[in-house]
């Protein structure tokens, strides 16, 4: 678009008439022509306010020929305008007129670029229900026929898309028309094309009269799925789902069974695969009768198939498969003809196989029941549980609440506290993360007792965990140990041990008590955080490291509504104060946020209540405690980016400055935390948001 | 795949295959008219297969080993076996169309997205052999080609023999009659240009960049369409690609037609501003390099009262601003150069420097827009902004 001249609208032509507010919006007109594409790209998103601006005539006779002629453009240009264009039927004029907007949308329908094509369509879409019975026959039919009949194949495979929603309107003359069409384009030289008739092909079944169906999209289906190219057969196999729902058991049998028994069978492995990730609805779609004399012995077939990746994939099926038996005699069907096929699977050769697997089967628990339960299944998860590779045992620890239902997690519990130990050891933090998200949901099924005795050890242990990601799910993980157990256990058994960190030598330790203290003060109440908690973290206010010298500011903050208006006054006031004084420039920043953050709600509880000694309604004031952000003035300060390299780890011990070097030039606003342990949440919190600035910077 | 089975018969076959081999190598006559069905027979049940899934489930060739066929010593004698077929004597095309059709060039196609690169070396001297003895299959194989081209660039991103149909494309290309068919100009600037796009173009990016230059010395006309191709492509965040763009783009000025040039000089120097002042020193470097090229510099030296104006002040910027000193060094050069080449438009175009200007008023632009939309917004007529 960059330099083409535009027909009649620019500065002059919009502005013309002397309406002063309508400047700006000739000059974005004339943005729409700017070299930039960023500057191109926020007209475009603004193309409605234009288009409101001019009124629906000048829209229809200026803006939209003027569109329409200076397509080439970036894709994201274009992608931004065919979504645009979607929404456009109002601005236009109404349905009486939403056909104007078909010939930019039209020439977009064509473009190479996937994205922008496939908006178009999802647009054109979206018009055509607009359109009038008359507009539809008279403009949309044309388009959808002309872009069917395109040169290259781009046109031809937007066309597909547009088939179902314009022929439950047309005339029936038009209708057998529409139907020559897309036969011709699922008969298209061009591969892609038939990938695309034959992804539509079960979304155009659905809207064609019973009898068509039998005599025109069957044999299409038909040839779809015996094309000589698999990316093509396995489309069809989708379409299949559609198709079934639409015919009777004899038809079903005579028309399409011999082409599901062929895919489920195909050569290629890709197509098998799309057998199985689609048998639900597979399943559903031809009913029980044909599910137990064809599908389930298709079943076992893919679920002993020679490529991994199509057992995988029916093995995910498993628990859906069976639930979706007919009640009557499923147990027998389950017993006998999967359970053995999947004790083999138990022991497959590949991990992805068996943790699919493992992410089913305790589902089974529940259709089989108590006795099945223990006699059948129990040994598979006990073998499960014991797997090598500990994706499987996480799958089935997470999944343990199904079979608690069916006969109690006590039956497992001997095999699982060796599993869960492992997993809580395991050598890649991702496991041990993901082991931590399941320990409330394990702690409230073995209950405290055993809690204690097994876990709890396990629980402290990830709190000096050399990866933050642990340390910090480990904190939020007691927090919700305490919702659970209360705050009495919480007293007695986490608290010291918290608490005690403060004095540890390894800085990131003594944070970690602080962070505690943050996640652990609202579920444990005012007296403990008064009486236990506050004196700890006001002693680290005299910490050497700066680090944790800001953190106590932020965690006062954060714990100062749990507080009473004493303690605040007399304990945390001065020492806040004296932080606002400190030779870092981050803790007087966090000092002063936090002085402020209680001064505001000071003030906020003093209006409506003076002279009253009520305490805050607690989660009332929530608001005015959230995290502060970085500061608006830019202090242009360096922090060094630190991976989570146990190595820089290792030097956590040194203060902060020593570490500190200008070298990796990201710049951080200097309130953000630094997360010097946590490369990954300090891209997350704050660098992301710099970026974002950055790119932005360009426009507005 | 158990490997270890059988092993008698596989050894068998190996020492059978082998005998083929040589069988077909030395005796003279042997290829009866007979035998040709047995042959692509026999070729066709070995090599023509389902790919396995690969291995590691997000497979990038940049970085992971690629899984080598099983079966490869087996297979390998059969390509060697196919090759001294196509490549004998007394082979003759004639007889052989009938079993080497549009089908069995399809098959073969689709085994070019096989990971094991020795199996694709091979499939690159026996496509090459059939494109070259057999006439009436060159246009389906281009088109067939094309359409893994397309389906690579618009739908999967994936595809292993890139590289190897590139070369052989390359050299169909130079074969080219001139003037160039119609179908050949679309195949350049609808796919070759594309295929840009992809991410991983640094696999097949030297392969490209020659068919482009093919193309271009053998109709310079296109220079237009593919350098416009490449502006509008230019990889917007992946330094890496910018480089190689840069790369090709001077490959493609080294035999550029200056009254080509013309044409498109100022929207090739706006993209060599912006590369020029890139903060990557790499991209940086390499547009800088430009100025080293004989050639270039003649052509800027021509049109510098046009390409002046454009790249001043982005060098005279980066000249201030750039944090690597090695570029701010290379932008001096390139200063004094145009300043010796065209000093009088230098003065001027130094004196009246001037950057902000222009951001301020769109910023203002926009306000007033903002002011206007909640203006209408709340206008009684009831309609809303959507």
């Amino acid at each position: 678009m960059a330099g083409a001249a535009g027909p009649g609208i620019g500065p002059g032509a919009a502005g013309g008439d002397g309406d002063d507010s309508l400047y700006p919006i000739a000059v974005l007109i004339d943005e729409l022509r700017n070299e930039d594409v960023q500057l191109r790209l926020n007209s475009i998103k603004k193309l409605s306010t234009i288009a409101l601006a001019l009124g629906v005539e000048r829209t229809r006779t200026e803006l939209l020929p003027f569109l329409t002629d200076t397509i080439y453009d970036e894709d994201e240009v274009l992608l931004a305008l065919a979504e645009q264009l979607g929404n456009f039927t109002g601005l236009v004029g109404g349905p009486d007129f939403a056909h104007c907007l078909l010939p930019p949308l039209e020439s977009l329908a064509t473009v190479e670029e996937t994205v922008v094509r496939d908006k178009a369509v999802e647009s054109l879409r979206q018009i055509s229900q607009e359109h009038t019975p008359v507009a539809l026959e008279a403009h949309f039919v044309p388009l959808v026929k002309r872009l069917a009949s395109g040169d290259w194949f781009t046109s031809r495979t937007s066309a597909c898309g547009l088939f179902s929603v314009c022929y439950p309107r047309a005339s029936n003359a038009l209708k057998a028309e529409i139907r020559q069409c897309f036969r011709s384009l699922c008969t298209d030289d061009t591969p892609m094309v038939r990938r695309a008739a034959a992804s539509k092909l079960g979304e155009f079944a659905k809207v064609l009269e019973l009898d068509s169906v039998k005599s025109e999209i069957v044999p299409l289906f038909t040839n779809l799925a015996s094309d000589e190219q698999d990316s093509v057969r396995l489309l069809a196999v989708e379409a299949c789902v559609s198709i079934a729902q639409l015919l009777s058991q004899d038809d079903l049998e005579a028309l399409v069974m011999p082409t599901l028994r062929q895919a489920a069978e195909d050569k290629s492995w890709r197509v098998r695969y799309m057998v199985a990730d689609k048998f639900s609805e597979l399943q559903k779609a031809v009913g029980p009768k044909i599910t137990l004399s064809d599908l389930i012995p298709a079943f076992q077939n893919l679920l002993k198939d020679c490529e991994a990746e199509v057992r995988a994939a029916a093995a995910h099926k498993v628990k859906e498969l069976c639930e979706n038996l007919p009640i009557e005699g499923r147990e027998t069907i389950i017993m006998n003809q999967i359970l053995p096929y999947i004790k083999e699977l138990v022991s497959d050769t590949n991990q992805h196989v068996k943790s699919a697997l493992a992410s089913v089967i305790m589902g089974l628990s529940t259709i089989l029941g108590k006795e099945n339960t223990i006699e059948h299944l129990l040994p598979l998860f006990l073998a499960q549980l014991k797997d090598e590779c500990p994706e499987v045992r996480l799958n089935i620890i997470s999944n343990l609440d199904c079979v608690n239902e069916v006969i109690g997690i006590r039956q497992l519990s001997q095999s699982l506290l060796p599993a869960i130990v492992e997993l809580a050891e395991d050598a890649k933090w991702r496991v041990r993360l993901a082991i931590i998200e399941y320990m409330p949901l394990l702690a409230g099924q073995l209950g405290v007792e055993f809690f204690d005795e097994k876990l709890n050890s396990l629980c402290m242990a990830w709190l000096v965990d050399h990866v933050y990601a642990i340390r910090e799910a480990a904190t939020s993980n007691l927090m919700k140990l305490v919702q659970k157990f209360g705050t009495e256990w919480a007293q007695n058994t986490i608290v010291p041990k918290v608490l005690v960190m403060a004095n540890d030598p390894n800085y990131l330790h003594r944070m970690t008590t602080l962070f505690c203290i943050n996640a652990l003060s609202e579920a444990c109440g005012q007296e403990i955080t008064t009486k236990q908690m506050l004196p700890i973290v006001l002693k680290m206010a005299g910490d050497q490291v700066a680090n944790v010298r800001f953190n106590v500011a932020k965690s006062l903050q954060k714990i100062g509504p749990i507080l009473d208006t004493e303690a605040l006054q007399e304990e945390v006031k001065p020492v806040l104060q004296k932080l606002g004084q400190d030779e870092d420039m981050d803790v007087k920043y966090f000092a002063q946020e936090a002085i402020s953050g209680i001064a505001a709600r000071a003030r906020k509880l003093d209006f409506p209540v003076k002279d009253s000694d009520e305490p805050s309604v607690p989660g009332a004031d929530k608001n005015h405690f959230w995290r502060p952000r970085g500061p608006r003035e830019d202090t242009g300060k360096f922090l060094p980016l630190m991976s989570r390299h146990k190595g820089t780890e290792r030097l956590g011990w040194l203060p902060r400055r020593q570490e500190r070097q200008p070298s990796v030039g990201c710049r951080c606003s200097p309130g953000q935390p630094q997360h010097w342990d946590s490369a990954a949440a300090h891209w997350g919190q704050c660098c992301q948001v710099t970026l974002c600035t950055v790119s932005r910077g360009g426009g507005m | 795949m158990d490997t270890l089975s059988d092993l008698k018969m596989k050894e068998y076959k190996r020492s059978t295959l082998n005998e083929l081999v040589d069988y077909i190598t030395i005796s003279r006559g042997c290829l009866t008219e007979q035998t040709y069905p047995e042959v692509v027979r026999m070729v066709s049940c070995n090599i023509f297969r389902t790919l396995p899934p690969s291995d590691s489930n997000e497979f990038d060739p940049e970085e992971d080993e690629p899984t080598l066929e099983a079966s490869w010593p087996h297979l390998q004698l059969v390509y060697e076996f196919f090759i001294r077929f196509l490549e004998s004597q007394e082979f003759q095309p004639s007889i052989a169309k009938k079993y080497i059709d549009q089908k069995f060039v399809l098959q073969l196609l689709e085994l070019f997205d096989s990971e094991d690169p020795r199996e694709r070396d091979y499939l690159k001297t026996v496509l090459h052999r059939i494109y070259g003895k057999f006439l009436g299959l060159r246009a389906f194989i281009r088109k067939q080609i094309n359409n893994i081209f397309l389906r690579f660039v618009y739908e999967t991103e994936h595809f292993n023999g890139v590289a190897e149909l590139l070369e052989i494309l390359g050299s169909i290309i130079n074969g080219f009659a001139l003037p160039l068919k119609a179908e050949h100009k679309q195949f350049l600037v609808k796919v070759l240009i594309p295929l840009h796009t992809v991410r991983s173009l640094s696999l097949f990016h030297a392969q490209l960049a020659y068919c482009i230059v093919q193309f271009l010395e053998k109709d310079p006309s296109l220079t237009e369409p593919v350098i416009r191709g490449l502006m509008k492509f230019w990889p917007k965040t992946c330094s890496q690609k910018e480089v190689m763009f840069l790369g090709e783009l001077e490959e493609i000025l080294d035999v550029i037609e200056p009254s080509q040039f013309i044409k498109i000089q100022e929207p090739l120097f706006k993209q060599i501003a912006k590369c020029v002042s890139s903060p990557h020193f790499q991209v940086a470097e390499r547009a800088l390099y430009y100025w080293n090229n004989e050639y270039i510099m003649s052509l800027i030296e021509e049109n510098s009262n046009v390409i002046l104006p454009i790249m001043f002040s982005s060098l005279y910027r980066i000249s201030k601003e750039h944090w690597n000193p090695a570029i701010v060094a290379l932008v001096y050069n390139v200063l004094k150069a145009f300043m010796e080449m065209n000093s009088a438009m230098f003065d001027e175009l130094t004196a009246t420097y001037n950057e902000k200007k222009k951001e301020k008023e769109r910023e203002e632009l926009w306000k007033k827009l903002e002011d206007l939309e909640l203006k209408r917004g709340l206008r009684p007529d009831g309609i809303i902004p959507t």
